[in-house]
């Protein structure tokens, strides 16, 4: 994970830069803000999504997020890029919404699991391991996993989904959480460690 | 080259990380996409950038301000509309008329109160004036008075 903008990588070299786009939308012109959110809105569900273990929640929260976005962009100075200062939105409206939500961690509302997840390495290495007890199914491995992410505390869940999931650098994340690069690498180490607990089962 | 050390620490670290790497599989539905642009084109109608003042306000109220603080504010908020109203209040009291004094009718004074008060008796050396209409009747040895359009004749007796 060596990209400094690893969702920029993703446009095209001929489309309009996003600080032209978000200059734009602030005059008024709604499609250029509308093209930004077909850039990044699959990259700030995943955020969400995984941090909230619940599709519908995440849907709304994204909607808000953007909402959020468009309504403060005025405030983007552009001393970050515009993905990061839109992520530090997500991140902190997305820890926000934690903090007021009553519902049991355990309430899970999950996406489909693209089925060629059993082809990748891990699984694979997963299956290949002799279980005394049976074989381990992909929908069960995609409960357990979601289940022991809503052990950690928002803080370490949201290191581990943006380093661990969605291949962030550390340096990325000290931006979007407003910390250092240590307490990133602190709390990463830290949140690894309780998955482990967690996930016992699975670790060789 | 300096050989990096791996330990088993680092190894399970790398274990968890491959394992939570697999919920990239996880994907919403084909519609998503189009459902959000729908639904945010439709809350965003008629919206614009706010301006730079109101996001301020926003942040510190929404997100920058404590939770803890919030239930301060709003008190120290109220504590004072209700400071401004009593001292209103108070600034209404004093500029409300007081009682008027009453007076009581003098009685008759002593005599060392008439001697106290007739303060030129003994020693008033000249006599005052005396302002006197011009009237024809007293006016008779010196001729006739000569009235202008707004003077009223008048002379002094000494």
């Amino acid at each position: 994970m060596s990209a400094d903008r690893p969702i920029s990588t993703s446009v095209a070299e001929s489309a309009p830069a996003d600080e032209a786009l978000v200059a734009r939308a602030r005059s008024g012109d709604y499609s250029a803000f509308e093209e930004l959110i077909r850039r990044y809105q699959r990259r700030i569900y995943a955020l969400v999504y995984n941090m909230t273990s619940h599709r519908e929640d995440a849907e709304d929260l994204v909607q808000d997020v953007f909402i959020k976005a468009y309504r403060s962009l005025n405030g983007f100075k552009g001393d970050a890029s515009f993905y990061t200062w839109l992520y530090r939105i997500a991140v902190n409206r997305t820890i926000n919404f934690l903090k007021r939500r009553k519902r049991e961690a355990s309430d899970l509302r999950l996406d489909d699991m693209d089925q060629s997840a059993e082809r990748d390495p891990a699984f694979v290495e997963l299956r290949a391991r002799e279980s005394p007890v049976r074989e381990v199914t992909l929908n069960e491995l995609q409960k357990k996993l979601n289940a022991a992410l809503q052990t950690l505390s928002d803080k370490h869940r949201t290191v581990v989904v943006l380093h661990d999931i969605q291949g962030m650098p550390h340096e990325e994340i000290a931006k979007i959480m407003k910390c250092s690069v240590g307490t990133v690498r602190s709390r990463l180490f830290y949140a690894r460690q309780h998955l482990q607990r967690e996930l016992a089962e699975y670790m060789p | 080259m300096n050989e990096v050390r791996r330990t088993p620490t680092d190894d399970a670290q790398d274990r968890v990380a491959r394992l939570l790497a697999l919920k990239r599989f996880e994907q919403p539905d084909s519609f998503f996409e189009t459902r959000n642009e729908a639904a945010l084109r439709e809350k965003l109608a008629g919206t614009k950038p706010q301006p730079a003042w109101g996001i301020l306000l926003e942040d510190w109220w929404s997100g920058r301000l404590a939770p803890l603080l919030r239930p301060l504010a709003v008190a120290a908020s109220v504590a004072g509309v209700v400071w401004w109203v009593a001292a209103q209040r108070q600034g209404d009291q004093q500029l409300v008329p007081q009682p008027t004094v009453v007076q009581t009718p003098a009685g008759p004074a002593s005599k060392e109160q008439l001697a106290a008060f007739d303060t030129n008796a003994e020693e008033e050396l000249y006599s005052k004036p005396v302002f006197v209409f011009e009237f024809p009747s007293n006016r008779e040895p010196r001729g006739p008075v000569r009235i202008g359009p707004s003077s009223v004749p008048v002379r002094y007796d000494f």
